[in-house]
């Protein structure tokens, strides 16, 4: 036996998660074998150590090995819970739960707890069987003899290596002491761009020559300017989301041509239409509804305060990292003496409750917990871009984030306060905005208040004395000015009772409320929580955690103390918008780059981790970053450094190195883009004039608004939203799909909206052309933004012809009614021609 | 039929010209290009995309035999099964809305009947819905039946005829006592994250099996209780999330699928957008990129999908087509049982045509109180439906390859609300199945004596579908999607395959 113990302990290193299914059979065998010639061992008491060791070996080791390595050894692919079973030591330091056995105690010891599935149930795959339950207890009870040492490799703490992990780009403070050293190094990677005579606007910008660079490097040459109408409709949809009318059009190619561009980017940025358009883009980001959807689908009746605070921010253009830290922390920034500007302070923190909640979750502390971890998964992929939700049941396994840090961040989401009870089906938080005109009224109206209320008790008086005097009463009561319970009162007297209570209860009810926005405030308790072991709330680590962010964003950018009535918010907020921050910059840039090019420079727009992808252009991102905060952090000053490069001006109708860069990762031509959701259906509208450009809020229904107004039900989306793949209201969406389905089709065939659009746009042409080469130059232009081509116009006029015969001719069939009256007939000519116009891929392609 | 985003996200790419996504294979691009160029068209590609997560666009179909679609059925004979051989190609799944009480309908607790109105003897559970009393004895009789001899009671009297072909799962147990959570872990495995559907997983596993029709459709489903989340597709490409039919009696309707003008008129603007098309991108002064024909070609052929899909789809529709007899084997006669018959056969038809999964949605079995009355009545429009569908599909040999399954989002507790209502129970409930690949007439698993805690062989929610992929032929631990950083899967870590289920 001793030869078999020994042969054991050989192979036992060699033993870890990927070894061969038949090793462990074959152990199987063996424990079978040497348990039965072992037993029956229960009856020893005093055993030598030799014989401790021998059972140690023969009833504890082969279980060990067999159903707890695969997750508690150093060969664990992943070791659980911290906790290390291969070793004497790793068993008595424990894991996250404290140590796994105290020797000589077996109801005391954590690993005989599990193992008879009392605190926790290991192994996960099933319970031992009886027999091997008592070996252990007795192998503790006896002083758990184990002769196992501890590798000197030492526990496996992190699946990423730290180094690795601390130099990896994204991770790398954008602007500190070496920040001449790292411009020195970007400007390395920049050229003098070309000039060419074909260009309109000059001179190209910084930005071109990092692109250019690129190119010279692969012997690539770009791609010369799109077509003016190209590019204005570019502009138009990239900048405000609606396409050009034919005025704007008309006044573009009116300009002098050196100056019409920037002149239109001018008046685009300065449109309030631009706030719409990159609400949108940012609504995306933050799983904006106004619906929580998840179990009980209860209307966010003030969701859409957050939605217009957010459309209002970009049209001042504030500060991006003021726009940050508001969401995070308005409530808790300075308050300014404007009522006003304190209530969008508060506004703005709706970003924490607008997610799916499970309200009828009856574990309310579950639901607590999942609501931070819907918290940190939407903070951490829109504003740091990294996935810090994996975070929650074990390490991250490829980025170096730990569950600590998981932990560190969900204290301070656990000391917000995001819910404002643990109702049966709980209520998210709602704050009032005051403000002085409305305590205002409330005074006065409390004034009438308190007056009803004095003429019910006076009323009381009266008639108490009046039953005293007509001897009902024996006496007055001892309170004469409220109501006795079935009283002898006259039914005159109940009458008048009731009508004087009724006006006091009206005007109680309408007192006027003050107005109310999804909003957080800090906790009444500040919490450092413990690990959650495996992510289970019911199952807390020892030590707790103080709260903070994820050591490795902390080098160089230290996160500030939090005081003992602090949440932290307010720090997370300051952290984050440090221009030494790394991520948060950089995120933000590349996401704008990728609303105006359709594809990013970091491919991965919300994933900046280990395993997130190489930016194709780093120096431009990192240029681009640094600049940008120099520059006040001016989203309008990056779209417009943006749309004046001549990479965005390029055109998309190239196709010379799709064979050696199929993906344009070079930017070697602009990409042609499919128009989302939204400015389909708005540009339908504003095709046929209908579109209503009010802003604010619901009650503005004057009628059909830009989409961004359209209500979002999370758990019954319109069809229009998702047959253009805005599917999932309910999480970050990083970068919206692009898919080509038949539902899109069907959408075009004959959805209302389509045929009315048409049949609007139809009878204006019809009233102002004069024949059908008008009514052709017109449809195209207001449709497609340009005029047709002489093969374009030959072939509609065919066309017309073609469906006049058809329909206005029993030629057409039984299917359709003939059409006899010319000016309808004409109507529903131009309606199918329009029709098809909205149909055509151009439509929705913007080059 | 669909173009989407592979897993792989190419394809995806190429259509969306640059727009999107991990590029994560580059390998086969250019070949890819190239066999474009040979002339497969937009569709049998798009075709062949929607189909194959994994084998993604390694999927070996020959695109140069033949680049006409093939219409509706006939598109079938793709290898089914993703992993290994799939016992079961469709999937037919009756969801009964509300919780169906298991101690009342397939689950007999003789001790209900003895320890009425006597408190539960062992612990109710640390997280309840709401509190109940003592212990309440089914309102029904429950008899055996068949030469399986399971009991059934009173309330199921025609399904009862046909237990012999059925198999019963009587210890499932889920971990939300909320019809919301529930519903969501029954539908997507998650009641805490946001995932995509089983529908949308098999949809991305296996693919659509009929071009013109679309590979997940849930007819008559809730909005409440996660709503869309049900059959949403979550993460995976849109392409993937149901197809909701709205009504699913005489009203059924998929929104946009009626044509505006007549078919002669869509022909003539089809043509019409098909030059305005061709001649913006053709342009004599106009350089046309390959990726940008394929494009074009891949849209036009989706609004000629679309064009056939009105009629197809419509057709599936029209259940007046069906025999009197089948009819009324449904109990289409005007009477309790006629709207949800018209949706059963309705799911026959459409999983007869090739649609994957099928989903349809009876409400609401939420009794906390007037059990009797509202089981009884809601039964009544069921029981009848659902036997005729049984019936029908075996007549028609769909059970070859085809599985039907029933069940709730939870059980009722045997413990009584009032005194006659019962609470949700997640701890134990009863679900069933038929068709190939399982036991016929078996029971498997069992709760306790009072039907509280699934106690014996127990089958976790994820169990279930770790099994039902697998009869699919799928591997759920290699049916992956990435996102966010991490693969994901309709069992998130957990599941396993109930083996003794199968034959």
């Amino acid at each position: 036996m001793g030869n078999l113990c020994s042969s054991i302990i050989v192979n036992e290193r060699g033993l870890g998660y990927s070894a061969s299914p038949w090793f462990g059979l074959v152990w199987r065998g063996l424990s079978v074998f040497l348990g039965c010639s072992t037993a029956p061992a229960q009856d020893v008491v005093d055993r030598s150590p030799s014989e401790q060791v021998a059972f140690f070996e023969s009833r504890i080791r082969p279980v060990l090995i067999e159903h707890c390595y695969e997750c508690h050894s150093l060969d664990s692919k992943i070791i659980q819970a911290n906790l290390l079973l291969d070793s004497k030591n790793g068993m008595l330091r424990g894991g996250d739960s404290g140590p796994a056995l105290v020797p000589g105690q077996a109801d005391e010891s954590m690993l005989l707890k599990a193992l008879r599935y009392e605190d926790s149930q290991m192994p996960p795959k099933g319970k031992l069987s009886d027999e091997i339950l008592r070996d252990f207890e007795k192998w503790i009870s006896e002083g758990a003899v184990d002769p196992r040492e501890e590798s000197k490799a030492g526990p496996k703490k992190a699946w990423v290596d730290p180094l690795v992990a601390k130099e990896h780009w994204a991770f790398q403070s954008l602007v500190g002491l070496d920040s001449e050293l790292h411009r020195a190094s970007l400007s390395s990677a920049l050229i003098e761009a070309g000039n060419s005579d074909r260009w309109s606007v000059e001179p190209s910008t910084r930005i071109d020559g990092f692109i250019d660079a690129q190119h010279q490097r692969r012997g690539m040459v770009a791609s010369g300017e799109a077509e003016p109408l190209v590019l204005l409709r570019r502009l138009s949809f990239d900048l405000t989301g609606l396409p050009p009318t034919p005025q704007e059009i008309d006044l573009y190619l009116a300009d002098p041509v050196d100056q019409r561009y920037s002149r239109a980017v001018d008046r685009l940025l300065a449109s309030p239409q631009y706030g719409v358009r990159w609400a949108r883009h940012w609504l995306d980001t933050v799983r904006y509804a106004n619906s929580n959807g998840a179990d009980e689908n209860h209307e966010m009746p003030n969701a859409w305060r957050y939605r217009d605070w957010v459309i209002d921010a970009l049209n001042e253009d504030k500060r991006f990292d003021d726009f940050i830290k508001e969401q995070i922390a308005g409530d808790l920034l300075p308050a300014p003496d404007d009522e006003l500007a304190r209530n969008r302070l508060i506004t703005a923190t709706g970003f924490w409750v607008l997610g799916p909640k499970m309200l009828a979750e009856q574990d309310k502390a579950k639901m607590q917990i999942d609501i931070v971890d819907e918290q940190i998964d939407t903070f951490s992929r829109t504003m740091l871009g990294v996935t810090l939700s994996c975070a929650r049941c074990h390490d991250h396994k490829f980025d170096p984030f730990t569950q600590q840090d998981y932990f560190s961040l969900a204290g301070i989401l656990m000391s917000t306060r995001t819910m404002a009870d643990q109702a049966f089906v709980s209520n998210w938080m709602e704050r009032p905005l005051v403000t002085k005109a409305r305590e205002q009224e409330r005074t006065v109206h409390q004034v009438k208040i308190d007056g009803a209320s004095q003429k019910v008790q006076q009323l009381f008086q009266r008639l108490h004395q009046e039953l005293v005097e007509q001897g009902k009463l024996p006496a007055l009561p001892e309170n004469p000015s409220v109501l006795i319970k079935d009283g002898p009162y006259s039914d005159e007297m109940k009458k008048e009772i009731e009508a004087a209570q009724k006006e006091l209860e009206t005007l109680q009810k309408g007192m006027p409320e003050f107005d109310k926005a999804m909003a957080v405030e800090e906790a009444k308790e500040m919490v450092d929580l413990p690990v959650h072991l495996r992510g289970n709330h019911l199952k807390p680590g020892v030590e707790k955690i103080a709260r903070g962010v994820p050591k490795v964003l902390t080098n160089g950018l230290p996160f500030p103390e939090i005081a003992s009535n602090q949440s932290g918010r307010l720090q997370l907020a300051t952290w984050l918008t440090d221009a030494r921050h790394p991520l948060l910059a950089r995120v933000m840039v590349n996401r704008v780059w990728m609303w105006h090019f359709g594809q990013p420079l970091v491919a991965s727009p919300s994933n900046f981790g280990l395993k997130g992808e190489q930016p194709s252009h780093p120096e431009l991102l990192d240029d681009l970053a640094m600049r940008w905060i120099e520059q006040g952090w001016s989203l309008k000053w990056l779209h417009r450094e943006i749309v004046l490069s001549r990479a965005y001006r390029r055109t998309s109708r190239d196709a010379r190195y799709d064979e050696t860069d199929p993906e344009n990762r070079w930017l070697w031509r602009q990409n042609s883009k499919r128009l989302e959701m939204e400015p389909i259906r708005d540009s339908l509208l504003a095709c046929s004039s209908r579109l209503d450009l009010h802003f604010g809020p619901p009650q503005a229904k004057e009628g059909p608004r830009r989409s961004v107004y359209l209500n979002i039900n999370r758990a019954a989306l319109e069809d229009i939203f998702s047959v253009f793949d805005y599917v999932d209201p309910a999480s970050h969406i990083e970068q919206r799909s692009v898919t080509t389905v038949p539902s899109q089709a069907l959408f075009f065939l004959n959805n209302a909206i389509v045929t009315s659009s048409a049949e609007t746009l139809a009878s204006a042409l019809a009233k102002d052309s004069q024949d059908d080469r008008e009514v052709i130059e017109k449809g195209y232009r207001i449709v497609v933004g340009r005029g047709p081509t002489p093969k374009e116009v030959e072939r509609a006029t065919q066309f017309f012809k073609m469906v006049t015969e058809i329909l206005g001719d029993s030629v057409g069939g039984a299917e359709s009614a003939v059409i006899t009256d010319p000016s309808l007939l004409r109507n529903e000519v131009i309606g199918v021609f329009v029709h098809g116009l909205f149909s055509a891929r151009e439509f929705i392609w913007i080059e | 039929m669909l173009i989407g985003r592979s897993s792989s996200g190419l394809l995806h790419r190429i259509l969306a010209e640059g727009s999107v996504a991990d590029m994560a294979v580059d390998v086969s691009r250019r070949s890819w290009m190239r066999s474009i160029s040979r002339g497969l068209s937009g569709v049998a590609l798009a075709d062949l995309m929607a189909r194959s997560p994994t084998q993604g666009w390694g999927y070996a179909g020959d695109p140069t035999q033949d680049g006409e679609l093939k219409s509706g059925s006939e598109a079938r004979g793709f290898r089914d099964g993703l992993h290994f051989p799939a016992k079961v190609k469709r999937v037919v799944f009756v969801f009964m809305h509300g919780g169906p009480s298991h101690v009342d309908t397939f689950d007999y607790k003789p001790e209900l009947i003895r320890l009425h109105g006597q408190p539960l003897p062992i612990p109710k559970p640390r997280i309840q819905f709401a509190q109940t009393g003592n212990l309440l004895k089914s309102p029904w009789e429950f008899k055996q039946y068949g030469e399986s001899g399971a009991w059934v009671s009173d309330l199921f009297p025609n399904v009862a005829k046909h237990v012999d072909r059925l198999t019963f799962i009587k210890s499932l147990h889920g971990s939300n006592e909320a019809h919301g959570g529930a519903l969501l872990k029954i539908h997507t495995g998650s009641d805490t994250f946001v995932r995509p559907s089983m529908g949308a997983w098999i949809s991305y596993g296996l693919g659509t099996e009929n071009a013109n029709l679309p590979s997940f459709v849930t007819i008559n489903p809730t909005l409440g209780h996660g709503g869309v989340r049900n059959f949403g597709s979550a993460f995976l490409p849109p392409i993937h999330q149901g197809t909701r039919i709205a009504g699913g009696g005489k009203d059924a309707k998929i929104e946009n699928l009626v044509p505006k003008r007549s078919s002669r008129m869509q022909r003539l603007q089809l043509d019409w957008m098909r030059d305005i098309d061709n001649l913006h991108y053709d342009g004599e002064s106009r350089s046309l990129d390959g990726i940008l024909d394929v494009a074009v070609k891949a849209r036009e052929e989706s609004f000629e999908l679309a064009y056939r899909m009105q009629s197809e789809a419509l057709d599936r529709f029209r259940i007046d087509d069906e025999t009197a007899e089948t009819q009324a084997l449904y109990g289409i006669d005007g009477g309790p049982t006629d709207g949800f018959g018209r949706q059963c056969l309705l799911a026959r038809r459409l999983s007869e045509s090739g649609v994957r999964f099928v989903q349809v949605s009876h409400a609401y079995w939420d009794q906390h109180a007037e059990l009797r009355e509202k089981h009884g009545e809601l039964a009544g429009q069921v029981d009848k439906p659902i036997a005729g569908l049984i019936e029908d599909m075996q007549r028609r040999g769909l059970f070859a390859d085809t599985l039907l399954i029933w069940g709730g989002e939870f059980g009722r507790t045997p413990t009584a609300q009032g005194d006659n209502g019962r609470d949700h129970n997640p701890h134990a409930f009863t679900w069933w199945m038929c068709g190939p690949g399982i036991k016929p007439g078996f029971s498997y698993g069992a709760s306790d004596d009072f039907g509280f805690y699934a106690e014996q062989d127990k089958v976790h929610v994820h169990d279930l579908h770790a099994t039902l992929l697998h009869l699919l032929g799928i591997d759920h631990e290699r049916l992956t999607y990435r996102y966010g950083g991490r693969d994901f899967r309709l069992t998130d870590v957990h599941g396993r395959v109930v083996k003794e289920l199968f034959v």
